[in-house]
């Protein structure tokens, strides 16, 4: 088995919620204690509803918002105990590609001052290398070096999202974070930047952390699948475990929701009652038991840690299989 | 049986920055009673201004119908007058929009919003047009609801206030139904609630849909028949059944093995190569050959769209024999 590349123990990440007057402060808990490792050269997918702390786990990780609490170790240190400058290094190994390429690039810059922005903070090469690097990562991703004069409005969401890549693959960074990078786009363009990205994952080695609300991206592309809900990881599987035969109730209903193109398959749907707690004032216990149909009494008390299933690979937080 | 809606050679209008564009260039199709009617295609294909043009409700000054009709019970449309629109609109003809957000107004409550329309249409009192407002409530399952006619729409979950857009459009027993993207902007737990009340209120009044989506799972569990656009025309129509085991347009086919599949591993999706035109610049011939792996000197020209088995039509050169498969093996 090969080491984990990056590490992730307890994180937690707290966002105060205005105060009342009179009323104590108090916190959503977005990320509450998610803990996961990943191996060099995997990638791991992370699935969930809106507002279950996939995006807000990724961001934490990278530390582009600080942590309230826990570990990412990566590489063996400690990212959350170094400074600002010390962590500056580090950054230029671990990037993240967002998903609405959109908002996420400069509308009054080139494309070649977005690509050569990165280079400049980091100072690699001369000025004359940086831009060749440009042209280069240009060819890469798919796009030719003669679109560097132009303006991210001249391009298509799918070419934006390419753009997007190259910024963060120019660094040549070991790890990439992608916070949904292909829920913007129609399924024919989703569809070549999947390949693009497992084409460079192969090409330079890279290892992605994959967040996405899209099951079948999720399957599609990882090797291990975390599943959040309220803020902690529910379940945690190689993903031909997860998908053949997930164990939490939570993980078993987000699969049978999936509409599945084949107008014969029916599947056996589990419908879930309401709607998902506010996190603000989440469940007691296990946060899942006001929608789960198989909720014991305990679930209402105690919340379930996650732990090893039927193998130690398969990890799951549910008082079903304790 | 009569269909209820027939839209007959329809092209949309749109003045652009430079010159006019066509996003709709004569489309046929139609509704029967009962039946829903899946219009699938990417951003652009011209699917919503589909669904407006039917509405009456292309931007003023912007687009408008510039040739062919739409019937509905026969009357067309197109030539009604916006009084006699409104009295069809919301009445015979609803619809259900993407973003229940944006489509409900911040400051008006729950119950004022489906009143409004309650007493317009049907002609009710006050006191009855709240009556019916949570009886409707009750009927898309809202918990509550006779103290969620009292809410506002901020404080409802986005799940919610699409069950309200649906109460809405339901509360007048439309003939016609149209859902445009009802489930895109929600999360799958909540969109398998509410595909399943769309299916239960179908089956209970008999009410016709026209499914607007790009899903095409979505399409797989909710739709009878299925018309597949491409950069403003009908590329494909068939039984959805048909649809799904033999697909005939190279677009289609394309479309379906790009998604990646939840039953069995594959390496690398297939991806359709380039991208959407731009209605300012459609290629001639065929609007998909540039990106077609199968274009020859045919698609040149643009091909008509004709039939190649029962209620299957295919707006392709290559589909001539019958519907036969071409050798055009993606994935």
């Amino acid at each position: 088995m090969a080491e984990a590349l990056l590490e992730v123990c307890d994180l937690k990440k707290y966002f105060p919620v205005k105060g009342k007057l009179f009323k104590p402060k108090s916190y959503v808990k977005a990320v509450d204690g998610v803990s996961f490792a990943i191996r060099k050269g995997e990638t791991v997918g992370l699935v969930g509803e809106s507002g279950c702390g996939k995006s807000t786990t990724g961001r934490t990780l990278l530390h582009l918002i600080p942590p309230t609490g826990g570990k990412v170790l990566y590489k063996g240190r400690n990212l959350t105990s170094l400074s600002p400058k010390q962590l500056r290094p580090l950054r230029r190994e671990l990037q993240i590609v967002f998903q609405d390429p959109y908002a996420s690039l400069d509308p009054r810059m080139k494309i070649r001052d977005i690509l050569l922005e990165p280079l400049e903070i980091h100072k690699i090469g001369s000025k004359q290398e940086r831009l060749k690097m440009v042209e280069e990562i240009l060819d890469i991703v798919g796009l030719g070096s003669h679109y560097a004069n132009r303006y991210p409005h001249e391009f298509s969401g799918g070419q934006r999202q390419r753009i997007g890549i190259a910024r963060s693959l120019i660094l040549r960074p070991a790890v990439i974070v992608a916070d949904e990078p292909v829920s913007a786009l129609d399924v024919s363009i989703q569809s070549q930047i999947l390949n693009l990205l497992q084409d460079l994952q192969e090409q330079f080695d890279l290892t992605y952390l994959f967040i996405s609300h899209d099951l079948s991206v999720v399957k599609h592309i990882s090797d291990r699948v975390g599943v959040m809900y309220l803020g902690r990881l529910v379940e945690f599987a190689p993903k031909e475990k997860l998908y053949a035969a997930p164990a939490h109730p939570y993980t078993k209903a987000l699969l049978s929701a999936a509409p599945v193109p084949n107008p014969d398959a029916r599947p056996q749907r589990i419908i879930l009652s309401g709607d998902v707690p506010n996190p603000a004032n989440p469940p007691s216990g296990c946060a899942f038991h006001t929608r789960c149909p198989f909720a014991m009494e305990k679930c209402k008390t105690d919340r379930p840690e996650l732990a090893p299933y039927d193998t130690a690979e398969h990890l799951v937080a549910c008082h079903l299989h304790t | 049986m009569e269909p209820i809606l027939q839209v007959r050679d329809l092209h949309v209008t749109f003045k652009g920055e430079d010159g006019e564009i066509h996003p709709v260039s004569g489309i046929d199709f139609h509704v029967r009673p009962g039946e829903t009617l899946g219009i699938v295609g990417e951003s652009g294909c011209g699917k919503s201004v589909t669904s407006m043009s039917i509405m009456g409700l292309l931007p003023k000054g912007m687009g408008r119908v510039s040739k062919g009709q739409i019937l509905f019970q026969n009357r067309n449309i197109v030539e009604m007058t916006p009084l006699q629109l409104q009295k069809i609109r919301g009445k015979e003809i609803a619809m259900i929009f993407q973003e229940p957000m944006t489509s409900l107004n911040p400051v008006y409550t729950i119950g004022e919003q489906l009143g409004e329309q309650i007493r317009l249409h049907l002609g009710l009192g006050k006191r009855e047009a709240r009556e019916k407002a949570i009886e409707m409530l009750k009927t898309v399952g809202i918990p509550r609801a006779e103290e969620v006619v009292r809410e506002y729409p901020h404080q409802l979950s986005g799940g919610m206030r699409q069950r309200v857009m649906i109460a809405m459009a339901m509360s007048c027993d439309p003939k016609l139904l149209i859902a445009d993207e009802p489930t895109t902007a929600l999360d799958v737990t909540i969109q398998a609630q509410i595909l399943d009340l769309m299916r239960n209120l179908k089956e209970k009044k008999g009410t016709s849909i026209i499914f607007i989506t790009h899903d095409l799972g979505v399409v797989a569990e909710m739709c009878d028949r299925v018309i597949v656009m491409y950069a403003g025309q009908i590329i494909e129509e068939a039984p959805v059944r048909e649809l799904f085991r033999n697909p005939q347009h190279p677009y289609t086919r394309g479309l379906m093995a790009s998604i990646p599949s939840m039953d069995h591993e594959q390496r690398r999706l297939y991806s359709i190569r380039g991208t959407v035109p731009h209605p300012s610049a459609m290629p001639p011939g065929c609007r998909f050959a540039p990106r077609c792996d199968f274009a020859r000197e045919a698609c040149r020209e643009s091909p008509p769209l004709r039939a190649v088995g029962e209620g299957h039509q295919v707006r392709c050169w290559l589909a001539e024999k019958g519907g036969a498969d071409h050798g055009g093996s993606v994935a």
